[in-house]
């Protein structure tokens, strides 16, 4: 019975990021990319450790980019407006805003300060468009941002290996 | 009887929702700069430093472990910093902030205003409101420059590790002189 009302409330609570990110994938206003972390190409038998440890706890990147089209005015409000309603949703917390004409940034998290599961970055360009960025992870620790730092300096990807997943964007 | 109850409710929520977000709007505002800074960041901010070799770097994680929101606004909007200046005396009004001093320097004004903390070195809030920079030191962002800064901020703040916050988190400079009375 609590279950049948959670998965109700649940069902209710209108779109996530997640049904976000899959329905917009089919939309070819939408850029969508996921990187997993083998793209960083790093050699994580030479890594110490923690470095390992830290690395471990990344698991993918998923991207999505809208690029307004010339017909489409003010159908980037309306989608920023959409993502902005979710990452309000109480599940995220938000580390931090930043407005400034109409550049827009919003970065939140879900999970516990010690064992993050997602990153939530949010960026509205000027006029042109948004990114919005999930990186997810198991268990990532702001005690690893050091180490994890210290290991994708040994990265051996190179622009290329982006540029290949990147499909045309016209840029 | 029930209407009575129900009105002093509703006035009670309403009272309590203006008090916290009489400076919310300007979140949203287009002509004005805003950054929001939450305590889930600022208690990240404080375990990204492993290790504090450093007196500013210690004293940076201690304050940021003890801050519970930090707002910045920005505008160069003459009818937006008129408004915001009324916002300031209207939450002045309201809040139990009092004015700790103020620096007037030709076109430039900075006051502080604070709700005092456990002893003489903590604030529980802090309020700078910084008018006229633009017609004195011509600071420039993006080719604009700035006329009015709103700061806010809220936790359990030691005055003295004030700087160190400046420094790693690159706030404006008039936020040091809070400190100033203090050590003259």
């Amino acid at each position: 019975m609590v279950f049948l009302v959670l998965s109700m409330v649940a069902c209710n609570s209108g779109p996530t990021l997640q049904s976000y990110f899959v329905e917009k994938s089919e939309d070819p206003n939408f850029i969508s990319l996921t990187l997993p972390s083998s793209i960083l190409n790093i050699a994580v038998d030479s890594l110490q450790a923690d470095q390992q440890e830290a690395l471990a706890t990344l698991k993918k990147l998923n991207v999505l980019i809208y690029r307004k089209s010339v017909n489409e005015l003010a159908q980037l409000d309306v989608e920023s407006d959409v993502v902005l309603k979710i990452l309000s949703n109480s599940a995220y917390t938000e580390l931090m805003k930043l407005n400034a004409e109409d550049y827009k940034g919003v970065v939140s998290y879900l999970g516990t300060e010690d064992a993050i599961k997602e990153v939530v970055i949010y960026a509205k360009g000027g006029q042109e468009g948004f990114v919005l960025v999930r990186v997810i992870g198991d268990g990532m620790n702001p005690k690893y941002l050091k180490p994890f730092i210290e290991a994708l300096q040994t990265s051996k990807a190179s622009a290329e290996d982006f540029k290949n997943l990147l499909p045309d964007l016209g840029i | 009887m029930k209407k009575i109850v129900l009105t002093a409710l509703l006035l009670a929520t309403v009272s309590v929702g203006f008090s916290q977000s009489v400076f919310d709007k300007y979140e949203n505002e287009k002509s004005v700069s805003a950054m929001v800074i939450s305590k889930s960041m600022f208690s990240l901010l404080a375990k990204f430093e492993v290790v504090a070799e450093d007196k500013e770097t210690k004293d940076f994680i201690d304050i940021a472990k003890s801050i519970t929101s930090l707002k910045v606004f920005t505008t160069t909007d003459k009818q937006v910093a008129a408004a915001m200046s009324n916002d300031v005396a209207s939450y002045l009004k309201s809040s139990r902030l009092s004015e700790l001093m103020r620096f007037t320097d030709e076109n430039t004004q900075i006051k502080f205003y604070v709700q005092e903390g456990k002893d003489d070195d903590h604030v529980k809030e802090l309020l700078m409101f910084v008018s006229g920079i633009s017609e004195l030191e011509k600071i420039d962002i993006n080719g604009k420059q700035i006329e009015t800064v709103l700061l806010s901020l809220s936790g359990d703040i030691d005055l003295n590790k004030i700087n160190a916050l400046i420094t790693k988190m690159n706030l404006p400079q008039e936020l040091n002189k809070v400190n100033q009375k203090q050590q003259s």
